[in-house]
């Protein structure tokens, strides 16, 4: 299936949506998606009605409360409780403006006393061909930022290159982003001072596969 | 000079400063966590919030253990599913896309995908019994009207769409797309030929996203 044609997803868009695929046959199908926008729509439906399928699902009450062994799971950081409480609801004011408008500039607290040091933080979508959402980036507002993107749509198993763009429209190679099962996530600290306006996840080809705006 | 704005999707209150930056001040004490929305639970819980995880969890335990034991049909495991799709959760809460539909869809394919990478690792005669599927058929009398508010949700043109796709073909896209079979275990489960199998998937999946999209623009 290495030459898609819209004919083979419209054969196979159901068994792409209910993860019947193969690797190589589902890596094949996204990258035709990446140049097809009527394929990505048609995928889209087909994985909207496998995704309604679990809506049937009936709920049961589990033995044993769910919360206990996830909280511990968890281990949060060593911040004091309000701080987290800060933190949290200014990862929900992301969640809110970013649905809205796509990029978004929340303050966060910081610093051990919590009163004079904040850093922002900037978040935006990871965008591919055709306007799809394909992940999120997030970074923090300092010197040599903290970086953190993930992908878990559409994006083929590989590797990527993860690049920063700054204001002069100059490319910073920042890592590695490994897709495995059509889910990747990298974070890390930017070697550069200067926050980027942008990074890009490029493909082995040199082609950008998806972009996030940050500023 | 501050001005607040409150957003009617969020639930929750947004204060700007002159300069146009977003501050949190005063998140907690305008409104409990239990106020917030489900996709602000959510970012809460994935920065580690422990108010915003007991939320999550009482939220949608139910329907996670729900789908996970409808895939394992074994409570200890699917005990085990559920803990670690909502770890899943935590680890991934930023790449949710509230566009791409619900935290409670989010959830349940994340459970999903774990239960059948689960149910792979065990003996076939473990897997699940398509006779089990009793949810699966159209309802006998009128809906208990509790049942009716949980179901009237973004997948109710689903139900109706399920009531008109034959019998055989609704068990095998239920068995492919919600337990995880493939064409051939859907064949041997129901004693038929693979390409049959994949017929029946196929036709019903069909016949359900035209449903899909019928609704969609009735909306």
């Amino acid at each position: 299936m290495s030459d898609v044609t819209c004919d083979v997803v419209r054969d196979c868009a159901a068994d792409f949506a209910l993860g019947a695929l193969t690797g190589r046959e589902r890596a094949d199908l996204l990258a035709h998606l990446d140049r097809c926008p009527s394929c990505q729509t048609l995928v889209g439906e087909y994985a909207g009605v496998a995704d309604a399928l679990l809506d049937l699902v009936p709920e049961a009450d589990p033995p044993n409360a769910l919360a206990p062994p996830v909280l511990a799971t968890l281990r949060p950081a060593p911040l004091r409780r309000w701080r987290r409480r800060v933190v949290a609801l200014a990862a929900a004011a992301i969640v809110a403006i970013s649905t809205a408008t796509g990029v978004t500039w929340a303050l966060v607290a910081g610093g051990d006393s919590g009163s004079a040091q904040h850093a922002a933080l900037h978040s935006a979508a990871m965008v591919g061909s055709g306007g799809l959402t394909v992940g999120r980036v997030v970074s923090t507002e300092e010197e040599h930022p903290k970086l953190a993107v993930s992908v878990d749509y559409w994006v083929a198993d590989g590797s990527y290159r993860l690049q920063a763009l700054d204001g002069n429209g100059s490319s910073v190679p920042v890592g590695t982003l490994q897709v495995a099962g059509g889910r990747g996530t990298w974070t890390g600290r930017i070697a550069s001072g200067n926050h980027p306006v942008a990074v890009t996840l490029v493909d082995p080809g040199g082609s950008v596969v998806c972009r996030g705006p940050l500023a | 000079m501050h001005t607040g704005t409150a957003d009617p999707c969020a639930a929750i209150t947004v204060v700007t400063d002159v300069s146009g930056v977003i501050s949190t001040t005063g998140f907690a004490v305008v409104l409990g966590v239990r106020n917030l929305t489900d996709e602000a639970v959510l970012a809460g819980f994935g920065v580690g919030d422990v108010d915003a995880a007991h939320e999550l969890v009482r939220r949608f335990e139910r329907r996670v253990y729900g789908v996970a034991i409808t895939i394992t049909r074994d409570a200890r495991l699917a005990e085990d599913v559920a803990q670690e799709a909502f770890v899943r959760a935590w680890r991934h809460a930023e790449t949710f896309d509230p566009r791409r539909g619900s935290v409670a869809s989010w959830l349940s394919v994340i459970t999903r995908n774990l239960a059948i990478d689960t149910m792979r690792a065990q003996p076939r005669s473990e897997l699940v019994d398509p006779d089990d599927l009793d949810w699966l058929s159209p309802p006998t009398q009128e809906p208990n009207p509790a049942d009716v508010v949980v179901r009237a949700g973004d997948s109710e043109w689903l139900r109706g769409a399920l009531d008109d796709v034959p019998d055989e073909q609704r068990r095998a896209v239920v068995l492919a797309g919600v337990v995880g079979f493939t064409a051939e275990e859907v064949a041997e489960r129901e004693q038929i030929p693979v390409g049959t199998a994949k017929s029946r998937i196929r036709l019903a999946m069909d016949k359900l996203r035209r449903a899909h999209v019928a609704a969609e623009v009735r909306r």
